[in-house]
């Protein structure tokens, strides 16, 4: 599809141009910060980290649960996988850094094929539930599973821990990385096969879009980003336990994030993530207060401005542009049309 | 033309990643110059004000204050010459571990935090003695067993200290405890799986034998379970005489109403955790009554200044408990840090670490040296719950003090 | 013997613990995450009661039910039912809100301490069929029996509850009809949660609340709900007992360090196998 429209028009050169800056513009940012990385405040770097990771979870989550429709609450099971995985790679094997970090992706991924597989059958509450079934029933294993320690903590030994900066670098380029592959998934044939059965599924299947075919992959990408997530949250922590590394608490933050931000968009876990973090970040004085005041913020955007915030700035940034445009009807129509379909990317 | 979308999210991106790389490279925290020049010296603190463990959080919280203004009203700190006024920033973790590191990193890189005092038990200890370990910045902690601690770390720790009892002589308490009374000397253990559940699980089947005991039954069950039928039944047909559990207070309280319920009363019923929680004969409708609990302070232990933090906090606290402990605890490691900035004579937190390791003498806790494994034990003792009171019954020698009034009588 | 008889009873105290999680679903297909903070807030308000009124705390969770009933209804007319019609996720985002508002405010006002409600047959016990069983739990078991029949009467034989299955099943067409869908949701969780103050109350009696025990006792109801069927009121009560004695069995005979893996595990089976339950029409969508 967007090859017919490539180069021979001026609309072909802006979609072109709009591509290359979806791609390059988060890669070019993240060389940035981490060239810079050896320069920035220290206490910048840890925010950024925070902030990169819960930005992370936030849009694994919503490959699969804004743009699939598949409600999971069992995420956290992923970022247990990889932050464990990586603890146990580094206590009893002497592998290299890069080949742990890739296997507590590979391994969450893999488990979550395993465990998720029969599930996708499931729709709706009963995928949710499901999920969540599947993360308290590993959480339960682990607490008894001498392996990994059961209940005590499994601290990284301190020679294979990374330096803040370090830290920042790695939350950077795992965040842009991420955001290029989820952007490249929502636009290939296989990210319009997945929206379509999300909003339409006996009209996706009258057109031979398969569910678990087309969901599995995505599925599998989504635990994979989160076991990486999870692995950075265990460079960051330095000590696991299975009721931190487990805990529901990540898959309902990455929840609250993209519904704040706007689920089933592209840019709106980041926007959400930095709104939650800004937000935390203020309520930390109020300290009794700071868990109530989250709840009802969480209650008024969810009440007040369902497609969340940057859902709200899409519509604004596709009012201005209507405003804009004049000339002939037949124009101003086909201009929206396309507009559309771009805006909801 | 160009569609203005793509104008408009470059510029956004350009402006937010600018934003953000400036922000970043503004020179050095303002908080950090202000502890090196001769500003106020801050000490940082996570503390579980909320949450679960909200009294451990608060108590701490009141002894860590009392040292500070302490030393503030004397006219400040005594460092290197000139006296400076000490500012305790405290941060409420709600009990939660990832908050509780984050906060530990925030205190002292945005901040300015030249030492922290730490929070309480292992889950939120250790990753905020790895989050001080990693700034390179000194902690002292306490309510974080010792074991436990040394646990969270692989190869020592560099920058974190605990001041506190060693599980293995506090298991070593309720056997001393049990010999003092005439029983069958048949046990039945029940413990969750929370770490301080296993360890101590482990060390008391252990144990048992050298001391002459028998494990009649033993039951590990999950934190937050409820329903302890099947598990008393068996025990009581065990034909236990001591029971020594190691559950959160929830669940201590409907383990007590089950033993109640099925007319199990056995001669000594040890509730660890749960009987830490002040006025838990109250909170357990008189349930608790008798039951006994390792502690860290208690009336008669021949602590310095015992009688003092009784006189001044009892009353608040709901009588003599584990939160007084608590305060009194908090106190000491308090005024242990700030004798060592003190000592060290500057805010460099290396020379601060340096300190605290030389650190040896009496504080209200009793008397404190550091290994080089960075710990310092205290001596838990054995207390009874006796109204609002937690009343000494086996003292830090290992003999009797008080009368053990047995058997249980909230059971009964 | 004894393990059955204590299993089927302490499953006997869950259908009381999951019925409002039952029905909201049934009706609102809502997962409601706040469920298990509605129950906490019952036994705390109970437990006030108890303490202001003095009193037999099963007699005072009557008007503690119907105060927990008043609040929820505002809460689902304002703000959860207008969010439901917009998205399917929404729904459960705002519940959590919700949940983690009742449990900051329980904290707030009450402190982490457990509270636990008292009375005389509380801890007694009783001699069924050479067992020994708590009065408590037999109280319980049939008082939960009491609601989950006196609920599906509701539904089923009264004017009310036709409304509520009609726009159940088909909010638009039953605001065609003229029912007022908005009051009726609304009323729907007021029932819901006034079910779950009593449940709350029964829990706290035979065992304990706390702040931050809803989450624990959200994931019990909602195996039994599920394993009885979402939104079939007479399989909360099925999966209610079946949940109590796999969790006792299991804590008898492998240890009750592993109890939750085998109820987990349970949970997920009857979701591969019959999601939709043991009770409720197979549904092949």
């Amino acid at each position: 599809m967007r090859a017919k429209t490539s180069a021979v028009t001026n609309r072909g050169r802006a979609a072109v141009a709009g591509t290359f800056l979806q791609y390059g513009l988060p890669a070019a940012l993240a060389l940035v910060f981490v060239l810079l990385a050896g320069g920035l405040q220290r206490s910048f770097l840890n925010y950024g980290t925070e902030l990169l990771i819960l930005a992370l979870i936030a849009m694994a989550w919503n490959l699969i649960g804004g743009f699939g429709g598949q409600f999971s609450l069992g995420h956290s099971v992923f970022v247990g996988i990889g932050g464990y995985t990586v603890a146990v790679l580094f206590d009893e094997t002497g592998l290299p850094f890069p080949v742990v970090l890739l296997a507590a992706g590979v391994l969450s991924a893999l488990a979550g094929v395993i465990l998720g597989y029969p599930m996708l059958r499931l729709r709706g509450p009963y995928f949710a539930i499901g999920t969540l079934g599947i993360a308290l029933a590993v959480t339960s294993w682990m607490l008894n599973w001498s392996f990994t320690k059961a209940s005590q903590a499994y601290s990284l030994p301190a020679r294979d821990m990374l330096r803040l900066p370090q830290q920042f670098q790695l939350a950077v380029v795992l965040a842009a990385a991420v955001l290029i592959i989820v952007t490249a998934i929502v636009k290939s044939p296989l990210g319009l096969r997945l929206v379509a059965l999300r909003d339409d599924e006996r009209g996706a299947a009258s057109l031979g879009v398969r569910r678990v075919r087309t969901l599995l992959p995505v599925w599998a990408v989504s635990g994979f980003i989160t076991g990486l997530t999870g692995a950075l949250v265990a460079f960051q922590q330095g000590s696991l336990t299975p009721a931190f590394a487990f805990n529901p608490s990540w898959v309902l933050d990455a929840i609250v994030i993209c519904v704040v931000g706007g689920s089933g968009t592209l840019y709106g876990p980041l926007v959400g993530a930095v709104l939650v973090f800004v937000l935390r970040q203020w309520t930390t004085d109020f300290s009794d207060w700071a868990t109530l005041i989250e709840a009802v913020v969480v209650l008024l955007v969810v009440r007040l401005v369902p497609g969340g915030v940057w859902g709200v700035c899409e519509s604004a940034v596709a009012a201005i542009r209507r405003r804009v445009r004049r000339g002939p009807p037949d124009r101003v129509a086909s201009n929206r049309v396309e507009e559309e379909v771009m805006a909801n990317v | 033309m160009k569609l203005p979308k793509n104008r408009l999210m470059v510029a956004a991106a350009l402006t937010v990643a600018a934003g953000f790389v400036l922000s970043g490279c503004a020179s050095g925290g303002s908080g950090a110059s202000t502890s090196a020049s001769g500003g106020p010296i801050v000490i940082g603190s996570t503390l579980p004000l909320t949450g679960s463990l909200q009294a451990f959080g608060t108590s701490l919280q009141t002894g860590y204050r009392k040292a500070v203004d302490e030393v503030n009203a004397a006219g400040g700190l005594d460092v290197g010459g000139s006296k400076r006024q000490v500012t305790l920033d405290i941060q409420d973790n709600a009990s939660d571990a990832d908050k509780a590191s984050s906060q530990a990193r925030n205190l002292v890189l945005s901040d300015g935090a030249v030492a922290l005092l730490g929070p309480a038990t292992p889950q939120l200890t250790i990753p905020v003695s790895i989050a001080a370990d990693q700034a390179q910045v000194p902690l002292i902690s306490t309510i974080t067993p010792l074991e436990a601690w040394k646990g969270g770390s692989s190869d020592g720790w560099k920058y974190a200290w605990d001041v506190f009892f060693d599980e293995d002589q506090m298991t070593d308490t309720q056997y001393q405890t049990a010999d003092l009374v005439s029983t069958n000397k048949k046990v039945a253990l029940f413990t969750d799986q929370e770490e301080d559940g296993v360890v101590m699980g482990g060390l008391w089947s252990s144990k048992a034998s050298e001391f002459g005991y028998d494990i009649a039954y033993q039951a590990q069950f999950p934190v937050g379970n409820a329903n302890f039928s099947s598990q008393v039944a068996e025990a009581k047909a065990s034909g236990a005489e001591v029971v020594i559990a190691q559950v959160i207070p929830p669940d201590g309280i409907a383990l007590l109403k089950e033993m109640k319920a099925q007319s199990y009363v056995p001669k000594l019923v040890f509730l660890e955790k749960a009987g830490n929680t002040g006025g838990y004969p109250k909170l357990s409708d008189g349930l608790a009554e008798g039951t006994l609990a390792a502690n860290w302070f208690a009336k008669g232990m021949g602590l310095p200044d015992e009688d003092s933090f009784i006189s001044e906090y009892a009353s608040q606290l709901g009588g003599v408990n584990s939160d007084l402990g608590t305060v009194v605890y908090g106190y000491s490691i308090a005024k242990m840090l700030l004798d060592a900035i003190s000592s060290a004579g500057s805010t460099d937190p290396d020379a601060i670490n340096d300190a605290i390791a030389k650190i040896s003498g009496d504080y209200p806790l009793g008397s404190v040296a550091f290994g080089d494994d960075h710990t310092s034990a205290t001596v838990a003792v054995q207390t009874q719950w006796v109204g609002e009171d937690q009343v000494l019954v086996l003292d830090t020698q290992g003999k009797a003090a008080n009368p053990i009034v047995t058997p249980t009588a909230g059971l009964q | 013997m004894e393990v059955i008889v204590n299993g089927l009873l302490t499953g006997g105290l869950y259908p009381a613990t999951a019925l409002g999680l039952s029905v909201v679903f049934g009706t609102l297909r809502m997962v409601n995450l706040a469920h298990g903070e509605l129950l906490m807030v019952g036994a705390y308000l109970t437990s006030v009661l108890v303490v202001a009124l003095g009193g037999d705390p099963l007699l005072l969770a009557i008007p503690a039910a119907l105060i927990l009933g008043l609040l929820a209804y505002p809460l689902q007319r304002f703000v959860l039912t207008p969010v439901m019609v917009r998205n399917a996720d929404a729904p459960v985002t705002a519940t959590f809100g919700v949940s983690i508002a009742l449990q900051s405010i329980l904290l707030l006002v009450f402190t982490s301490n457990p509270r636990s409600l008292n009375a005389p047959y509380a801890t007694a016990q009783l001699e069924v069929l050479g067992v020994g069983v708590r009065v408590s739990l037999l109280i319980a078991t049939a008082i939960a029996l009491a609601m989950v029949f006196g609920v599906h009467l509701l539904l089923t034989r009264t004017r009310f509850g036709s409304r509520v299955r009609a726009a159940a099943n088909d909010a638009d067409a039953a605001g065609l009809v003229g029912i007022d869908v908005k009051h009726t949701f609304a009323m729907v969780l007021g029932l819901a949660a006034a079910v779950a103050a009593m449940g709350g109350a029964l829990l706290a009696l035979s065992y304990s609340a706390s702040p931050s025990g809803g989450m624990t006792w959200l994931v019990t109801a909602f195996t039994v709900v599920v394993i009885g069927g979402l939104g079939s009121v007479r399989g909360t009560l099925v999966g209610a007992l079946l949940v109590g004695l796999v969790q006792t069995l299991a804590s008898r005979f492998i240890g009750a360090q592993y109890s939750d893996v085998v109820v987990f595990g349970l949970l997920i089976a009857i979701l591969l196998i019959r999601p939709e339950g043991l009770f409720t029409k197979a549904r092949r969508a």
